[in-house]
């Protein structure tokens, strides 16, 4: 795997896999909020282990989609 | 004022860099630091703070020359000696007034453990510099804060024990206005008693620092002392007066208890008196003598319930009228109207167990877990950024989050150091470069900026936003050094850091408030059925053992009833609920009443006459176990089917068979009443049952009304 780096803004340079897991984390964390808002959240056994799966559900689909690692 | 604090905070800050720079000192930060951690306080409060901070470091220093002594090459078992004083450490610092030292002796270790990684010799000159540089920047504080804006905490002292006194002048209105059916300010009463708890909580802390202040204050810290314990004291009897109040709603008591209106007056009068000495003016009277009876024709229709309600309300009011003259001999000796030794009255008497509390303990083991597992990234993952950083800010949050404010989702800080380290980013790269000299430095960049973070701050955000400045700024040494990767690594090491604190939030005991205050209601219920229980063999000999557990049990019911209020304000309101959030307040309001009742008991449980009336009302223990097994299984979900208006009747009936049974109790000659001890002990037992029948059944009919499956359904905590 070739090591990558991004040029987001004024030459900064950062790795995609931090923008991913950022981003990843950002969706996740609103995914969880809206669940708890409309009381979905209740299905859920375990909530933490849910909401890590789902980072890197997001995280995969992110990183393959959006912004490839 | 906000200018002053500002401009005395941007001065202090650039002679202390100035100065540690110009000694060629290594840290300047450490310097700077010593400032930040003053600037909210007064003269008094800064230099409290800051030899608490100078003992912390010599604490801490002294704990890590002990690891490095042990253990000089064994990194493991170093690790574990440093996690177990960690443990003792934030586990103490919740017991002690002053947790700041202990707080500092957590962090301490690791910061200078990791400012001199590479050399392990130097530590001993590294807690060395760490305490001068503290000392410098506090002091530098001190002396700029007395020569140009001098705010004395004597004075502050003094306005807070005359707010205190005021409050309580109205707390006793509003209370004797509520017992004589004069107002029915309900209420207000609650949120006077609200404000006087409030404002009582940090009056010893304002004495600590107000006898720093003044040689005054400092030679009669010991008067000051019994006043704040007095004034305590008065409160809490003025509160538990008020349990009884829903007895004698009707009963007259206006009438009945003779010298009430005296009472009133000439308290008021005394709290009056006592705010004219503080003010250093002559007192108006001095205290007279207040005698409280009731009016034998007038209770001879009452009940007997009537009667033990009475004589509880009068017997707080005379715990009123003695801590009041208490207050008023303390005052009046610390302001030089009497002469004479003070005795060392209203202290609540410490009981040890050696049974650890759980949320301390828990609390402790989440920061020692979090060094462990900060520590654990550090030496096992490659190329962390910043791996002294992850350390430093996972022992900060640690004890913040783990034991301070456990509630607190660690994560939600990241946003503000995101703005904190963009603010210093920008100062770092954009203007440092440019300036010239100390001058320049101090000119256009310590002065403005500190002036500017202390002005726009409220509270304790100026000591974080300074801190998070210093270090965004890096003043180490005088070789200035300028790296964009410092932020860049800084914000991922504490985002990691916020991380590993976020897991240990949930994990292995989970802090969300409704896990929490699940978790704690269970305890309480479970610690007052034990102490219930515990009243049934009061005659029994105990092992030490049994000793420990019970003693366990009795804090416990004491102390959960004060947590429980907070976590209840925590719940998450848009997912359960403002109304969820309002009953889960009142829940932990009258667990609080059954507490006091229980403690009342205990109390009594020794007194004269008292084994016989246990005996006599064991029937009364039964009925308390079989309703908070009812509560208990109620916070479960397993509710039963009573409407509210069942549990009212339910209470009714459960009074009038104590009534009853007390009754035939004294017609089979239990507890001769001729004597007055045992008139005293008998109503008092009475009252404490009937007090605790009816706060059972409040409970009760307050957690029937909760949506538990509601409450207890699992959610993401973010």
């Amino acid at each position: 795997m070739t090591p990558k780096e991004i040029d987001t803004i004024l030459g900064i340079y950062i790795s995609p896999t931090f923008l991913v897991f950022i981003l990843a984390l950002t969706a996740a964390f609103m995914t969880a909020r809206v669940s708890n808002r409309y009381r979905l959240s209740r299905f859920v056994v375990n909530p933490p282990l849910v909401f890590l799966s789902v980072t890197l559900i997001y995280a995969v689909f992110i990183g393959t989609f959006l912004i490839p690692v | 004022m906000r200018v002053r604090q500002a401009l005395a905070g941007a001065i202090a800050m650039v002679i202390a860099i100035g100065l540690a720079m110009a000694w060629d000192w290594a840290h300047p930060s450490w310097a700077a630091l010593g400032v930040a951690v003053c600037t909210q306080l007064s003269d008094g409060e800064s230099l409290q703070k800051g030899l608490m901070r100078i003992l912390g470091t010599i604490l801490g220093g002294v704990t890590l020359l002990i690891v490095m002594a042990t253990f000089p090459q064994d990194r493991f078992p170093a690790l574990l000696l440093t996690g177990m004083f960690v443990l003792v450490y934030a586990y103490l610092m919740n017991s002690v007034r002053r947790f700041y030292i202990l707080y500092l002796a957590c962090i301490i270790p690791v910061v200078i453990a990791t400012a001199e990684q590479d050399d392990p010799t130097r530590f001993f000159e590294v807690t060395t510099a760490r305490m001068l540089e503290t000392g410098l920047g506090v002091g530098v504080y001190v002396v700029v804060a007395i020569v140009f804006f001098p705010t004395s905490t004597s004075a502050q002292f003094f306005d807070k024990v005359k707010a205190q006194t005021s409050t309580l002048a109205d707390l006793l209105t509003a209370a004797v206005g509520v017992l004589t059916a004069r107002t029915q300010s309900d209420e207000d009463l609650s949120s006077l008693l609200g404000s006087a708890t409030e404002r009582q909580g940090g009056l010893l802390n304002a004495l600590d620092a107000a006898s720093l202040d003044s040689f005054d204050m400092l030679e009669n810290k010991s008067a000051w002392d019994q006043a704040v314990r007095s004034l305590e004291y008065a409160t809490k009897s003025l509160d538990r007066a008020l349990l009884d109040r829903s007895v004698l709603e009707r009963a007259d008591i206006g009438h009945v208890l003779i010298g009430l209106p005296h009472f009133e007056v000439e308290i008021i009068s005394r709290l009056r008196s006592i705010q004219q000495m503080i003010d250093k003016q002559s007192p108006e009277a001095e205290p007279q003598n207040i005698a409280l009876s009731p009016a034998q024709d007038r209770i001879a229709s009452y009940t007997e319930i009537q009667r033990a309600s009475l004589h509880a309300v009068s017997h707080h009011l005379m715990q009123i009228d003695q801590a009041t003259k208490d207050l008023y001999d303390a005052v009046a000796k610390a302001r030089g109207f009497r002469a004479g030794s003070i005795e060392h009255l209203h202290r609540t008497p410490r009981t040890f167990t050696i049974i650890p509390e759980p949320e301390q303990a828990m609390g402790a083991m989440r920061c020692v877990l979090g060094f462990w597992a900060a520590f654990a990234v550090y030496m096992l993952v490659p190329s962390v950024p910043f791996p002294p950083f992850v350390l430093i800010i996972a022992m900060v949050v640690g004890i913040q989050a783990g034991v301070m404010t456990p509630y607190l989702r660690p994560i939600s800080v990241f946003p503000k150091v995101i703005i904190a380290m963009v603010g210093g980013l920008i100062l770092h790269v954009f203007l440092m470069p440019h300036l010239d000299g100390f001058g320049q430095l101090a000119t256009f960049m310590i002065f403005p900026s500190t002036f500017l973070i202390l002005y726009f701050f409220d509270g304790v955000n100026k000591a974080l936003g300074l801190s998070t400045w210093v270090t965004a700024v890096q003043f180490n040494g005088n070789v200035q050094t300028y790296s964009f990767t410092f932020f860049t690594d800084a914000l991922a090491a504490m985002f990691i850091a916020l991380c590993i604190m976020q897991i240990l939030w949930q994990f292995p005991f989970n802090f969300a408030p409704q896990q929490a205050y699940n978790r704690l209601l269970k305890r309480f219920l479970r610690s007052a059925m034990r102490v219930i229980t515990s009243m049934d063999n009061a005659d029994a000999p105990e092992g030490w053992w049994q000793r420990q557990i019970r003693v366990y049990h009795e804090k416990q019911i004491a102390l959960i009833p004060q947590k429980l209020p907070i976590w209840a304000s925590q719940l998450p309101k848009e997912t359960v609920g403002d109304e969820m959030v309002n009953q889960a307040t009142a829940l932990a309001v009258s667990l609080g009443v059954i507490g006091a009742r229980l403690e009342d008991l205990v109390a009594l449980r020794n007194g004269p006459g008292a084994t016989l009336w246990n005996a006599e009302m064991r029937g009364e223990l039964e009925i308390w176990r079989n309703e908070i097994a009812a509560l208990e299984a109620a916070t479960r979900g397993k509710s039963a089917t009573r409407s509210p208006t069942d549990f009212d009747g339910k209470a009714r009936a459960l009074i009038d068979q104590l009534e009853t049974s007390f009754a035939d109790a004294r017609a089979r000659g239990a507890g001769e009443t001729s004597i007055p001890v045992q008139v005293d002990t008998v109503y008092s037992l009475l009252g404490a049952y009937r007090g605790l029948t009816e706060a059972i059944s409040e409970s009760l009919k307050l957690s029937n009304a909760m949506d538990w499956p509601r409450l207890r359904e699992p959610r993401f905590n973010v």
